[in-house]
C-alpha cells in the first residue's frame, strides 16, 4: 500500500510532470496554431 | 402513428424483397460466434457466454444500421421521405422500428448457433435471454439509427458510426451483458436494475432523438 | 487584458497548489508519499466532468440560438475535456500501479473516466469530418448534447456494475478528514479551475480566429 517515501516521491513528481507538461504542450500547440493562422490572416487580406 | 407504420411497412417491404440488411447482419454475427467459440477454446465457456453473445450482437448490429442507412441515402431516398409530409420526428420512430425488427429477427437466429457452439443448454432461460435481448437492442437501435445518421453525412460516412456508438452504447451493452450472465446463473434478483437501466437508456435516447432529429436531416 | 490577468492568477495559483501539496499539507499515514499524487489528480478528474457539461450546454445553446459562438463554445470545452480525462487516467494509473499494483483497476471510476474520454475523441473526429462549417455546428452539437446526457446514464450503470464484481478494497480515497489535507485539495482545486478558465478563454479566442480566416478562405474560393 505504501511504496515508501523515495518511491512516492518519483511517483508525485511524474504525476506532476504529467499534467503541467499536459498543459504546456496544450498551450503550445495553441500558440503555434495561432501564428499559422494570423500569418494565414494577413495572405488573405491581400 | 399511420406515418410511423407506412415508414416500417416500406422498410419491411423493401427488405423482405433482397434480403440485405437481415442476411448480412446473420451471417457477420453467427462468423463472430464461431470466431469466439475457437477463439476461447477450453475456458469457462459459461462465464465468457453473455459477453461474447453481445459482442456478436453490437457488431450485427452496427453492421445492420449500416446497410439501412445507405439504403436510404443511395438513390436519394432520404429526400423523397423528407419531401413527404411525414414529420421528423415520425420519420426516425419509424426508422428505429425497422432497424429494431430486423435486428432483433437476426439476433434471435444467431442465438440458438450461439447455444450450440458453446454447449449451453436450452431451457426456459432462453425466454429470460431473449427479453434481455429485446430490450437492449431496442436502446442499441435507438442511439444507433440517429448516430448512422449523422456519419452518413460526414466524409468518413459509415466508418464514422462504431466510433461515436460503441461508446454511447456502453452502458446497454453493460447491462444487458450483466443481465444475461446473472439469468444464466440463476440469480434473477438482481436482474430488475440492469433491466431498467436498459429501460431508461431507451427512454431518454427515443425521446431525445424524436425531438432532435430534425436538426440532424435539416437542408 | 482578460486573459492576462487570468494567465498570471493560473501561474500564481499552480504554485500555490505545489506548495500546499508538497510542502504544507502533512504526509498520510496509510500511502505515505505517494498520496500527494491526489492533489492533482481529483482537480483533473473533476474538471474532465465539468468540461462535459459545458459541452452539453454549449452544444443545447447552439441548437437553440444557432449563434456558432456557442459551437465554438462547446467543441473548446471538448478539447480541454480530452486533455483532463488523459491527465486524469495517466496520474490515476500512477497511483493505482504503485498503491495496489495495478496499471488498470478498471472499477468504476477508472471505465467512466475512459468512456468519457473515448466521448470526447469521438466529438472531435466527428468534427474533422464535417468541412462545411454550419453542417459541423448542426451535427456535433446534436451528438455532443446526447454524448453528454449519456455521462449520467454510464455512472450509473457502472456503479451498479462495481457493487456486482466485488473487487478487492482499494483502500482510502485520498485523504480522510484532516484540515490540512482537506485545504490542499481545495487549494489545489481552485487553482486548477483558474488554469481551465485561462485555457478556455485562449482557446476560445483562437476559435474564433479559425472562423474568421475560414470564412476569409470561403470568401476567396467563391470569387
Amino acid at each position: 500500500m505504501n511504496p515508501g517515501p523515495t518511491l512516492g516521491l518519483t511517483a508525485v513528481i511524474a504525476a506532476y510532470t504529467v499534467v503541467l507538461g499536459a498543459l504546456l504542450v496544450f498551450m503550445v500547440v495553441m500558440s503555434r496554431k495561432r501564428k499559422r493562422l494570423e500569418r494565414r490572416r494577413k495572405e488573405l487580406k491581400q | 402513428m399511420k406515418p410511423v407504420a407506412a415508414i416500417v411497412f416500406k422498410d419491411i417491404a423493401i427488405e423482405y424483397k433482397n434480403k440485405e440488411a437481415f442476411s448480412s447482419m446473420l451471417l457477420f454475427g453467427l462468423l463472430v460466434v464461431v470466431v469466439f467459440s475457437f477463439a476461447f477454446e477450453g475456458s469457462d465457456r459459461k462465464a465468457l457466454a453473455p459477453g461474447m453473445l453481445w459482442v456478436a450482437y453490437s457488431f450485427a448490429g452496427i453492421l445492420g444500421l449500416n446497410r439501412s442507412l445507405n439504403m436510404e441515402v443511395d438513390n436519394d431516398c432520404l429526400q423523397g421521405l423528407l419531401l413527404s409530409p411525414v414529420s421528423r420526428g415520425d420519420l426516425y420512430l419509424g426508422k428505429v422500428a425497422g432497424n429494431l425488427i430486423f435486428t432483433v429477427l437476426a439476433e434471435l437466429v444467431i442465438l440458438p448457433f450461439f447455444i450450440i457452439l458453446n454447449n449451453l443448454a436450452f431451457d426456459r432461460i432462453l425466454l429470460w435471454i431473449a427479453g434481455i435481448t429485446l430490450l437492449g437492442t431496442l436502446g442499441f437501435v435507438a442511439i444507433g439509427t440517429t448516430l448512422s445518421l449523422i456519419s452518413a453525412q460526414t466524409r468518413m460516412k459509415e466508418v464514422l458510426l462504431p466510433v461515436l456508438q460503441i461508446p454511447m452504447t456502453f452502458p446497454v451493452i453493460l447491462s444487458a451483458v450483466q443481465a444475461t450472465s446473472l439469468v444464466m446463473s440463476e440469480d434473477s434478483e438482481g436482474v430488475s436494475f440492469p433491466l431498467s437501466l436498459l429501460g431508461v437508456f431507451s427512454t431518454v435516447y427515443i425521446t431525445a432523438s424524436y425531438f432532435v432529429f430534425e436538426y440532424i436531416v435539416e437542408e | 487584458m482578460r486573459s492576462r490577468i487570468l494567465g498570471i492568477a493560473s501561474l500564481a495559483g499552480i504554485a500555490v497548489a505545489l506548495y500546499f501539496a508538497l510542502v504544507y499539507a502533512p504526509t498520510e499515514q496509510t500511502m505515505g508519499v505517494l498520496q500527494r499524487v491526489f492533489y492533482f489528480h481529483l482537480p483533473q478528474a473533476i474538471l474532465s466532468y465539468v468540461a462535459a457539461f459545458l459541452v452539453g450546454f454549449g452544444s443545447l445553446m447552439y441548437l437553440i440560438t444557432r449563434d456558432l459562438k456557442w459551437d465554438r463554445f462547446a467543441y473548446c470545452n471538448a478539447e480541454l475535456g480530452v486533455l483532463f480525462t488523459t491527465t486524469t487516467l495517466i496520474t490515476g494509473m500512477i497511483w493505482g500501479r504503485l498503491a495496489w499494483n495495478v496499471w488498470w483497476a478498471g472499477d468504476a471510476r477508472t471505465n467512466l473516466e475512459l468512456i468519457l474520454g473515448l466521448l470526447y475523441v469521438g466529438y472531435l473526429m466527428l468534427r474533422v469530418y464535417l468541412p462545411e462549417r454550419e453542417k459541423r455546428a448542426r451535427l456535433s452539437t446534436v451528438f455532443g448534447f446526447l454524448a453528454v446526457l449519456d455521462v449520467p446514464i454510464n455512472y450509473g450503470a457502472i456503479y451498479w456494475w462495481d457493487t456486482q464484481h466485488p473487487k478487492p478494497v482499494l483502500g482510502p480515497r485520498g485523504g480522510g478528514a484532516d484540515p490540512d489535507i482537506k485545504m490542499a485539495i481545495y487549494v489545489s482545486l481552485i487553482a486548477f479551475t483558474i488554469v481551465y478558465t485561462w485555457l478556455l478563454t485562449k482557446r476560445l479566442s483562437l476559435a474564433r480566429l479559425e472562423d474568421e480566416v475560414g470564412a476569409m478562405e470561403s470568401a476567396v474560393e467563391a470569387s
